[in-house]
């Protein structure tokens, strides 16, 4: 069962998509999409670490035991995650800074797991690390949009600046969980509804 | 025991009944160890080699932070000072080494856990008497107030009205405030009322222990 890169690759930004059509990594994106900048710092940690992580879990595919392999991925993500950690604190202190609280929550991030349980530990390093960036970037443009809508909504700014110009007042339920919960839920409508008509207008081409 | 194992069931037969030794638990937990065992040494050698580095970044800051607060002091001395909210206290003296003022880290609670800050305070003197304003409010981090909402405590318009503020001020007391030079009041960020009461309370817990060195040494503060 050989899929070509690019489809490995379009399956995780669109038809698989691991937060619209997988609802995976919800968590971290109802907690973190409060501002786009936030949502930014998270996506380009999650998906560093989900592509590397991928091809590590790839590459010891034939020598972890079935019988213990989720605690291997969990040691092997968790492990890579402490030394980004602490190679960023280190070597890029300015990016640690706004990335800092979300790179220990990326160990608890579902989707990688997942993608280690369901791709990586079948298939080869290169088809894994086009997974994990198709993954990651699935992830990255859900989590930017709902970072977009709630921080524009909720605080009328957009990356901090003030768009509005004062005629808007900003409804601050959007920045609160509850806001999270309603934005992510209209995304994932919009993206059926667009998707199913899609789909619809395909079969009627046959 | 180890017959009703589904994992022994399907590699081996009843006749080796020595599983962990000889069999398939062996070799995983032989794998299992060794991973976390590689996972270890690696994380302890990137420790070792980022250690140091890190340290040294976070002094960095916590010196620009102390600077930033009271930009004219040249030498900043650690009184070993900690109790309370407070966890450090230095002493900032200019060129010719008489005392400018504190630099006091406060970490008061906020909505969700310590608010971490830097307060500096002017120590002026007259008529025999000491004064003591606050300069400036740097905050070290807040990543436990809710983004969007308590860090909105974290700007300069909210910390700037702190500048100048006397503890008799920043507590309302009458006289204090009726006497004060220039208009000065404490608004907390609309919505965020438990983080600017934890920035609050750390600039009134490091004006209240500034007071009491001065007083310990026989000053007397106005």
């Amino acid at each position: 069962m050989k899929q070509s890169y690019k489809k490995i690759f379009m399956d995780g930004l669109l038809h698989q998509n691991p937060v619209l059509v997988q609802l995976l990594g919800v968590c971290s994106i109802l907690a973190v999409t409060t501002s786009l900048e936030n949502a930014l710092g998270m996506s380009l940690a999650v998906t560093i670490v989900l592509t590397l992580s991928n091809m590590v879990i790839s590459l010891l595919r034939k020598i972890i035991p079935n019988e213990v392999r989720i605690v291997s991925y969990i040691v092997v993500i968790a492990g890579f995650v402490t030394v980004v950690d602490l190679l960023m604190q280190a070597f890029l202190p300015a990016l640690a800074n706004s990335l800092g609280i979300f790179i220990p929550l990326i160990v608890v991030n579902c989707i990688i797991l997942a993608r280690a349980e369901a791709f990586a530990s079948k298939n080869g390093i290169l088809a894994s690390a086009v997974d994990g960036l198709g993954m990651g970037l699935g992830y990255s443009f859900v989590i930017a949009f709902v970072g977009l809508v709630r921080e524009i909504l909720g605080n009328g700014t957009i990356l901090g600046f003030e768009i509005f110009g004062g005629f808007y007042q900003p409804c601050s339920m959007f920045i609160m969980p509850a806001g999270a919960f309603i934005v992510l839920g209209c995304t994932i409508a919009l993206y059926q509804a667009i998707h199913l008509r899609m789909e619809a207008g395909k079969e009627g081409k046959k | 025991m180890s017959e009703h194992s589904p994992i022994s069931e399907s590699r081996h037969s009843a006749k080796k009944p020595n599983l962990f030794l000889e069999g398939i638990h062996f070799r995983i937990a032989l794998t299992l160890f060794a991973i976390t065992g590689v996972v270890a040494l690696l994380l302890g050698v990137v420790n070792g080699l980022t250690k140091d580095k890190i340290a040294a970044i976070a002094e960095e800051k916590a010196i620009a932070a102390r600077t930033e607060v009271l930009p004219d002091a040249v030498s900043f001395n650690d009184l070993s000072y900690a109790e309370g909210v407070i966890s450090s206290v230095y002493e900032a003296r200019d060129a010719s080494g008489g005392l400018l003022g504190f630099a006091i880290e406060t970490g008061a609670n906020g909505f969700g856990g310590p608010i971490q800050q830097i307060v500096g305070i002017e120590v002026g003197s007259e008529n025999g008497s000491y004064q003591l304003r606050v300069s400036g409010v740097s905050i070290l981090d807040m990543s436990d107030e809710t983004p969007g909402v308590g860090s909105k405590a974290n700007t300069s318009s909210f910390l700037g009205q702190f500048v100048g503020m006397t503890l008799g001020i920043l507590t309302g007391d009458a006289d204090a405030v009726s006497s004060a030079t220039s208009d000065l009041s404490y608004d907390a960020v609309s919505g965020a009322t438990y983080s600017s009461e934890g920035v609050r309370a750390g600039v009134e817990a490091a004006l209240t222990i500034a007071t009491q060195i001065i007083e310990e040494s026989g000053g007397t503060v106005e």
